[in-house]
């Protein structure tokens, strides 16, 4: 019986196409547009390259150009350098194929279209020359038989700072938009969830009133619903997990059958909590519907799919609702499996999320027991 | 005017829900205009720094005041798991880098050793990361060509502070941003109007347009004594109406948040009122498909976000990437941001009143492709169904 | 004596302050197609959904098959077979899908249900309609498909809401008859209406319902008699002089004359042949009349008497 029940619940729900449109077709829209938006953010912004610049000789300066040329013989040099006039100089950098002009000779100085962060790392190269000139000549004007002492010190090969890398992971922070997208996947788990109401609820549909008169007990019925909305729902996640992954080519970082993993817990999450939002109200389908997406909207925000600084916010101000918001426990299980070496965040985020499930699925279970209805 | 009156009437039908959609869009984008604009993390050269400081002497001290006074503060608590957090936000906001001053920092300056003096957390291999670097090895040579050259340790560090203040002189070819006359926050609010109008026409107007053009009114309006053009004139003159109120609540709104508008505002509202004439434009275009409602809501979605995201209003123009842009070029949207940034100084972008205008005609051309296409598709579209009544429609069988 | 199979006792449902159902007594007998009849919101729904255990009532207690009803009655359940006056169909299902759907909420054989299926589908002429979703069939034939589903596992007792709302003349006819059909197959029948024809047609036992009360029940020829007028003739009569008027009236069982644009219109009460006595009269004073009626009393005038109003709005 429950197998009976369980197959046409399930043949019903992935018939129905508003499921596909909004559990599959929207949010692979939505990642392939934050894919193009966000994809060259990271590299343009954060990334370290290599710096396009021009150089305009006022009088030749044999020290600067000697510095320029051991730059650019490094591996990954800084600069990449070219001598020319002003007049090409200045229309490079309008075009944008340099990023500044150096200009030699008695002084040193730039000339910059922008204030990014590129052009801040060209003035601190520009300024390391302008120290050290400076330093060499005060020493000379206090004690010209140090300078040369000093002048070794200054060009000695320095390395004060051991880098630690904290993880292996993937380190594009936009990554974060994609997380929390499986995360609005997940929630959205919550219309199947909803569905198992109306489907079950005497007073909510003539199908459910149906059902109710038929000798199937109530608990096997919600349970076939219930099992086949979760697995509906895990269709559709992995769909949406391995079009991200393997068609539009993005790295979740982490092992991918544990973001697979993470993923299922999540939408059977959200189903859960939909199923209680369902049963633990007497209004229409369409009031739960609006209000459970409206509620699903805010918590998804609260979890930075719209602004990603948010999560850092809340994490600042009331960490304990980063624990149990269920986008955000989702997409930080993501971000832990990438970024961590171990499971020590992961596995009690992955807690939650079954805990959550456990106890919406209960609770939606008991308020559904209710059997005869004061209207219909 | 019988066919106008019935769209009105329609529309206020629908008001309440138009409503919510304008206050929430309001709401949202007078948000997205006071938050941050997304550009600043990129300009601010100032980078949020955390420093642990193990050796705790008065060489350390000094070092970590110094660093904090040419960069921003940020605390970090001292676990791995807060780091990487910390780190891995570094782009989006948090902070940019984070590193100990080594146990033994002052002993090993004073006997003039420059090795391993600092362990930097790292993450990206960020240009912030690199910039910190080579700001600490800078100060760590100046400090070790002082002592080179005979002086103590504080002595040194004194001059080596003075000297690295010195800074290259530097000319902007282009003038920073803020324009009096249209401030930055109110050009975001602007900039936004791209995704707020297409989403509020599309769901406004969409739902009475296509109320208006389902087939079974429509065969019975064609059966009435109006003609054809006058019906279709009237069901136009109706959206005119609904979008050009629409508009004038977001400039009204606008209006109250600016104090008014002064000079070149009145260009940003002329290009904003073209692009609410390119969005009801879509939206017409849109409804000529009788979509189900959710067919209707996902097309919204996907145009105003997709349109939103490709043509630099979530992300800068200059932050996309070159296919994005080759493609934005083709959406109308792509010429409203254009010309917001030119007026604003947005994205680095420069004033040009002729690209402006430029711009503004493109968007003109389109509504007006958009409107003919329209009239197209109703007429191919509506002419075939009343010669092959009812092909698809009717329900499959008559008993 | 027969079975009773189902039985109410003091059934009061309240609405607020609202009435819905009061003090409602049922007793309906194996093999009967038992009608309830009344006009809309008389109660007849929630009547029906009380005796399904959906609905809370205030008051009562509720039998079916000799035992009490419950929500978790399940043994009950198998045996009930439900056509609600809402097409409940699944919307994703084909036509055989469904039936099969909620023929397998009762049955668990797959041998036993793929033949009560395809029982169904024949009974109520869907054969070649088995791969349309509902969508795509047309009011009359979706009707039939909602009554498919109820009744595919052959159920004891078949309960119906007014299941022919909205349906064309000839899928009502086919519905009719496959309710006696099941009737005659052994099932018992609650039908609920207010198509007075319907009830009339197919009922063998008839309750009225009005403000959630039990006016009458009976056979229909039961509850005819009850009321004062048992015919009324019609006669043309191009003219009439008074005093033949005052003749026909004088003649005995006659209840009323009424003259008016050369129609004349008899009410008689009880009696019989006043037909023949009638025309006799016309004929003794050589008056000319032209296409003469009778109508028989129906369930309409049996309410309209008891009540005071009709059974349902001329509009319907």
């Amino acid at each position: 019986m429950f197998l009976h029940c369980f197959r046409y619940e399930l043949t019903t729900a992935l018939r129905e196409r508003s499921v596909l449109i909004w559990l599959i077709i929207f949010p692979a829209v939505l990642a392939m547009l934050m894919n193009a938006a966000f994809s060259s953010i990271y590299e343009k912004t954060s990334r370290f390259s290599t710096i396009p610049v021009a150089v305009v000789e006022n009088s030749p300066d044999p020290v600067f150009r000697s510095v320029m040329d051991a730059l650019e013989d490094e591996e990954e040099p800084l600069l990449k350098v070219d001598y020319m006039t002003e007049e090409e100089a200045l229309g490079l950098l309008e075009k944008g194929e340099v990023r500044g002009i150096i200009h030699t000779g008695d002084d040193i100085s730039l000339t910059l279209s922008d204030t990014g962060v590129e052009e801040t790392v060209l003035r601190t190269f520009t300024d390391q020359y302008v120290v050290s000139s400076a330093i060499i000549g005060d020493v000379i004007r206090q004690d010209p038989a140090m300078a040369m002492k000093a002048g070794e010190a200054m060009s000695a090969e320095l390395s004060p700072c051991i880098e630690k890398s904290l993880t292996n992971g993937i380190t594009d922070p936009f990554i974060q938009y994609i997380y929390n997208l499986i995360a609005m996947v997940a929630l959205y788990g919550s219309i199947l969830g909803l569905q198992i109401s109306v489907n079950n609820q005497a007073d909510l549909s003539p199908l459910a009133a149906r059902k109710t008169c038929s000798p199937i007990s109530k608990t096997v019925g919600v349970a076939a619903s219930l099992a086949a909305a979760w697995l509906v729902e895990t269709i559709c996640i992995v769909i949406f997990v391995t079009f991200v992954r393997f068609v539009l080519g993005v790295d979740y970082g982490g092992s991918l059958g544990l973001v697979y993993l993470t993923s299922v817990l999540g939408g059977m999450a959200g189903v859960s909590i939909g199923f209680f939002a369902g049963a633990s109200n007497r209004f229409s389908y369409e009031v739960k519907l609006g209000v459970s997406m409206a509620f699903n909207m805010t918590l998804c925000f609260f979890s930075g799919l719209m602004a990603g600084n948010i999560k850092l916010i809340i994490e600042e101000k009331i960490p304990w609702f980063n624990r149990i918001n269920p986008p955000a426990v989702i997409s930080n299980g993501l971000y832990y499996l990438n970024v961590d070496s171990d499971l020590h965040r992961y596995i009690p985020a992955m807690a939650v999320l079954i805990g959550m499930t456990l106890l919406f699925s209960v609770l939606g279970a008991i308020l559904s027991r209710r059997k005869k209805y004061a209207s219909l | 005017m019988q066919v106008y009156k019935a769209f009105i009437r329609i529309a206020m039908k629908k008001s309440r829900s138009i409503i919510i959609y304008i206050v929430v869009f309001f709401a949202i984008s007078v948000v997205y205009a006071l938050s941050d604009t997304p550009d600043s993390i990129f300009t601010d050269t100032s980078l949020k720094v955390c420093v642990y400081d193990d050796d705790d002497t008065a060489e350390s001290r000094a070092l970590t005041d110094f660093v904090y006074s040419r960069h921003i503060r940020s605390d970090v608590s001292r676990d791995h798991d807060s780091i990487t957090d910390a780190l891995y936000y570094g782009a989006i906001s948090g902070t940019d880098c984070v590193f100990i001053i080594n146990k033994g920092y002052s002993e090993a300056l004073a006997a003039g050793r420059t090795d391993d003096l600092f362990t930097f957390y790292t993450m990206h291999g960020s240009y912030q990361e690199t910039m910190m670097q080579a700001q600490l090895g800078e100060y760590v040579r100046s400090v070790a060509a002082y002592t080179a050259a005979g002086e103590d340790l504080p002595d040194a560090i004194a001059h080596t502070e003075k000297a690295v203040t010195k800074r290259t002189d530097v000319r902007l070819t282009a003038p920073d941003t803020g324009d009096p006359e249209y401030p930055k926050m109110f050009s975001v609010y602007f900039l936004f109007m791209v995704y707020i109008l297409l989403a509020v026409m599309m769901n406004s107007l969409c739902p009475v347009l296509t109320t208006m053009n389902r087939r079974d009114i429509r065969f019975r309006t064609n059966c009435s004594s109006i003609r054809p053009l006058s019906g279709s004139l009237q069901i136009f003159a109706g959206s005119v109406t609904l979008v050009v109120s629409i508009w004038l609540v977001f400039m009204v709104g606008g209006a109250v948040m600016n104090g008014g508008f002064h000079g070149k505002c009145w260009i940003a509202v002329l290009n904003s009122f073209v692009f609410a004439l390119v969005a009801a434009s879509i939206s017409l275009v849109a409804s000529c498909f009788s979509l189900n409602p959710n067919l209707m809501n996902l097309a919204a979605q996907i145009i105003s976000l997709g349109l939103s995201f490709l043509s630099g209003v979530f992300v800068e123009q200059s932050l996309l990437g070159d296919g994005v842009l080759s493609v934005a070029r083709l959406f109308p949207a792509y010429w409203y941001v254009r010309a917001n940034n030119m007026l604003s100084g947005l994205d680095g972008a420069v004033y040009d009143g002729a690209e402006i205008a430029r711009c503004i005609m493109i968007e003109a051309a389109y509504a007006l492709a958009l409107f003919v296409l329209t009239l197209l598709i109703r007429r191919i579209r509506y002419s075939e169904t009343a010669l092959v009544s009812g092909r698809n429609s009717e329900p499959a069988a008559q008993n | 004596m027969e079975k009773t199979v189902v039985k109410t006792q003091n059934l009061v449902k309240r609405y607020g302050d609202l009435i819905a159902l009061d003090h409602l007594e049922l007793d309906i007998k194996e093999g009967e197609i038992f009608g309830l009849l009344g006009p809309n919101g008389s109660g007849k729904t929630t009547a029906i959904n009380c005796i399904l255990s959906l609905l809370a009532f205030n008051k009562g207690t509720i039998e079916i098959f000799g035992k009490n009803m419950t929500p978790a009655s399940y043994d009950i359940k198998k045996e009930i077979g439900v056509i609600m006056q809402n097409v409940a169909v699944f919307e994703e299902l084909t036509v055989q899908e469904n039936i099969d759907y909620f023929c397998g909420l009762y049955i668990r054989d797959k041998a036993q249900r793929k033949q009560y299926v395809e029982e169904a589908i024949k009974f109520v002429g869907l054969e070649d309609f088995r791969k349309f979703y509902p969508k795509k069939l047309s009011g009359g034939l979706l009707r039939r498909l909602n009554i498919a589903c109820g009744i595919a596992h052959k159920p004891k007792l078949i309960i119906l809401d007014e299941p022919t709302v909205a349906v064309d003349p000839q899928s009502r006819n086919r519905i009719l008859e496959g309710i006696q059909e099941l009737n005659r197959a052994g099932a018992t029948v609650i039908y609920t209406s207010h198509y007075m024809e319907e009830v009339e047609q197919i009922c063998t036992r008839i309750a009225i319902l009005d403000k959630g009360h039990k006016i009458a029940e009976g056979t229909k020829d039961e509850l005819k008699s009850m009321i004062f007028n048992t015919e009324t003739v019609n006669i043309e009569v191009l003219d009439l002089p008074e005093e033949v008027r005052k003749e026909i009236a004088a003649l005995p069982h006659i209840s009323g004359t009424d003259y008016e644009d050369g129609r004349l219109t008899v009410k008689c009460s009880g009696g019989s042949h006043n037909l023949i006595r009638i025309l006799d009269v016309l004929r003794g004073h050589d008056t000319a009349f032209g296409r003469v009626t009778s109508e028989l009393p129906t369930l309409n005038d049996v309410f309209l008497e008891i009540t005071g109003k009709a059974l349902r709005d001329k509009e319907e």
